[in-house]
């Protein structure tokens, strides 16, 4: 069952959270360095104990990173599909403070990721990445919002995705840069790969700029694996299924590599290498995040299907 | 089995009923390819033996690069007409990757960057994937390591691979050496390289015709497509071969390539008719 009071079908509109919901709060002190892995996947919580900080997802995240701070905030979701996944993360960021988010879907049936970054002093340096791989009738939003109200700041947004079989993304990025924040340095791109003539993507990167004194980019593309590359590895003796799936995860490897905790960087790695093979198994449409016996991942028909390409 | 042949090279001998026929490695017949409407190979002609090499020279725009692509597979060309036999196969109707597990190489002219594959990654899946084929085990992960440190040897390559991916951020230099390097790990019969000469200082280009002169044997064949005769001094072939508007018009030995430094083509040009 889809929300539609929280999920605007037209571009432009802003997401309004229910007035209902209480937020969880987050606030990295001065000074400080924080590393935290938002997922309901008890596996990977296990995996990553005493490397990082694991919270369960909320319908609402308000994170405030007080000065010189440094925030790694990674969101993995891998729910099965009958589930919806709607979350809004508000970010505000003092002078000098860091972020450095990664939010990765490869899981759910409506998922929706609501960022919002404010950065309210100077210094301030954000990397906001996304990786989507989906398929069947999954969708995906990845809206981001990012304000620049202080001069000499950076962000920069990658997103990336695969979307298979009648699956829609959506990327909705905007750059607001205010009258005063001279010397900002923007950078906005996603790049999408489609497997169907069915899958779906709408992208809009979107900068909105009330000054002269910036650097800024903004850019996304959809297409297919590239064809050089493909008879490149060919001539090798690779197989073409081999050489797709090596370049599926060639084109994810860029957002993956930017996580910083080496730990979830191989989960996450592996997960995603998982996926394009078809053996990752989260879980079936009994079984919300990981099944387990007696179920033991039967029902689960899960698969990105590269050879579509 | 293998006998010498006068020139130093061998032949491989297939008996049939007693006959003994000399089959040549790579028999191009009258081989027409075109991109899209315009065609580019207009009759090629070629035999290239086992322990040979042929350089294949000729102006721009003329179809050298074309050759090497169909023989390899690249699915941009399409042929109209001709065949490609090698090691007694018609190769025109096999995948590219199955071209390369029996044993053709391409060596490109401008090698691909592939952001994200490392080097390692890629080495050990193309040597597996060739070992699978043929029905050997797959390599263990010291053995792999073992031959790619005893490889790198053959282009002089002292840089660590590990962590870099394919080609990405490497020199003109550094790309064709590892062009040389893969050819070495995956030992090819047939080695077909596009002006793998162009883009090289005489250093660079010293090492990467050394490393193709050490990978030479009497019973693999090479292929060299260059402009210039500069490569020629390192990689000395059997033949020169001259193609011309999708055709090879001319063949001599490898005095050939003077000539044409010196002289230029337009005496073939000449020589035509035209």
């Amino acid at each position: 069952m889809i929300r539609k009071d929280i999920l605007p079908n037209t571009w432009g509109d802003e997401w309004k959270v229910p007035a209902d919901t209480t937020p969880q709060l987050l606030s990295v002190p001065q000074g400080a360095s924080l590393c935290v892995v938002i997922t309901d996947d008890p596996w990977i919580v296990e995996m990553l104990d005493g490397k990082a900080v694991c919270m369960p997802s909320t319908p609402l995240l308000k994170v405030d990173a007080a000065e010189d701070s440094s925030l790694q905030l990674y969101r993995l979701q891998g729910m099965n599909t009958p589930s919806e996944h709607i979350t809004t993360t508000q970010v505000a960021m003092q002078q000098g403070a860091q972020l450095r988010m990664n939010t990765i879907t490869l899981g759910g049936g409506h998922v929706r990721n609501n960022i919002e970054i404010r950065m309210h002093g100077e210094h301030c340096h954000v990397e906001a990445d996304g990786l989507y791989l989906i398929d069947r009738e999954q969708q995906c939003d990845n809206y981001i919002f990012v304000e620049h109200a202080k001069p000499n700041c950076y962000s920069r947004e990658l997103y990336k995705g695969i979307v298979d079989d009648s699956a829609r993304a959506r990327f909705n990025g905007h750059v607001l840069v205010q009258d005063g924040a001279t010397k900002t340095e923007a950078f906005q791109t996603n790049r999408n790969i489609l497997l169907t003539d069915k899958a779906h993507v709408d992208t809009r990167p979107f900068l909105e700029i009330y000054n002269d004194d910036v650097k800024c980019s903004h850019g996304s593309t959809i297409g297919q694996l590239d064809e050089q590359a493909m008879f490149y590895l060919q001539t090798r003796g690779i197989s073409q299924r081999t050489a797709i799936t090596m370049l599926s995860y060639a084109f994810c490897d860029e957002v993956i590599r930017a996580i910083e905790l080496a730990e979830l960087r191989d989960i996450v790695g592996d997960m995603v290498k998982k996926r394009l093979h078809g053996e990752l198994v989260p879980s079936c449409d009994e079984c919300a995040i990981r099944c387990t016996t007696p179920c033991n991942g039967e029902n689960v028909s899960f698969k990105i299907d590269p050879s579509k390409l | 089995m293998l006998v010498g042949s006068p020139s130093g090279g061998a032949y491989r001998i297939v008996a049939i009923n007693q006959l003994y026929i000399k089959m040549a490695l790579l028999t191009i017949r009258n081989l027409h390819a075109s991109i899209g409407e315009r065609e580019i190979l207009k009759g090629v002609n070629l035999e290239v033996n086992r322990g040979e090499v042929h350089a294949i020279m000729g102006p721009n725009g003329n179809g050298k690069s074309t050759l090497a692509g169909v023989v390899a597979g690249n699915p941009k060309y399409t042929v109209t007409e001709g065949e490609v036999i090698y090691n007694g196969k018609n190769i025109l109707d096999m995948p590219v990757d199955q071209r390369a597990n029996e044993g053709i190489f391409l060596g490109f002219q401008y090698p691909v960057e592939i952001p994200g594959v490392s080097i390692t990654n890629f080495m050990r899946t193309a040597i597996n994937e060739q070992r699978k084929y043929h029905g050997l085990d797959p390599l263990s992960g010291a053995e792999f390591l073992r031959l790619m440190e005893e490889k790198k040897k053959v282009v002089e390559m002292t840089a660590s691979l590990a962590g870099r991916s394919v080609n990405e951020g490497f020199s003109g230099g550094e790309k064709k050496k590892n062009e040389i390097f893969q050819m070495a790990m995956l030992n090819p019969t047939l080695s077909i390289l596009d002006e793998t000469d162009s883009g090289l200082d005489i250093d660079a280009l010293r090492i990467v015709a050394g490393g193709v002169n050490q990978l030479r044997s009497a019973d693999n064949a090479t292929i060299v497509i260059t402009h210039y005769q500069r490569l020629l001094d390192f990689i000395v072939p059997d033949f020169v071969h001259v193609l011309y508007e999708g055709r090879i018009v001319k063949t001599g030995p490898k005095e050939l390539a003077l000539e044409l430094e010196e002289k230029g083509y337009e005496w073939i040009k000449e020589e035509l008719g035209q």
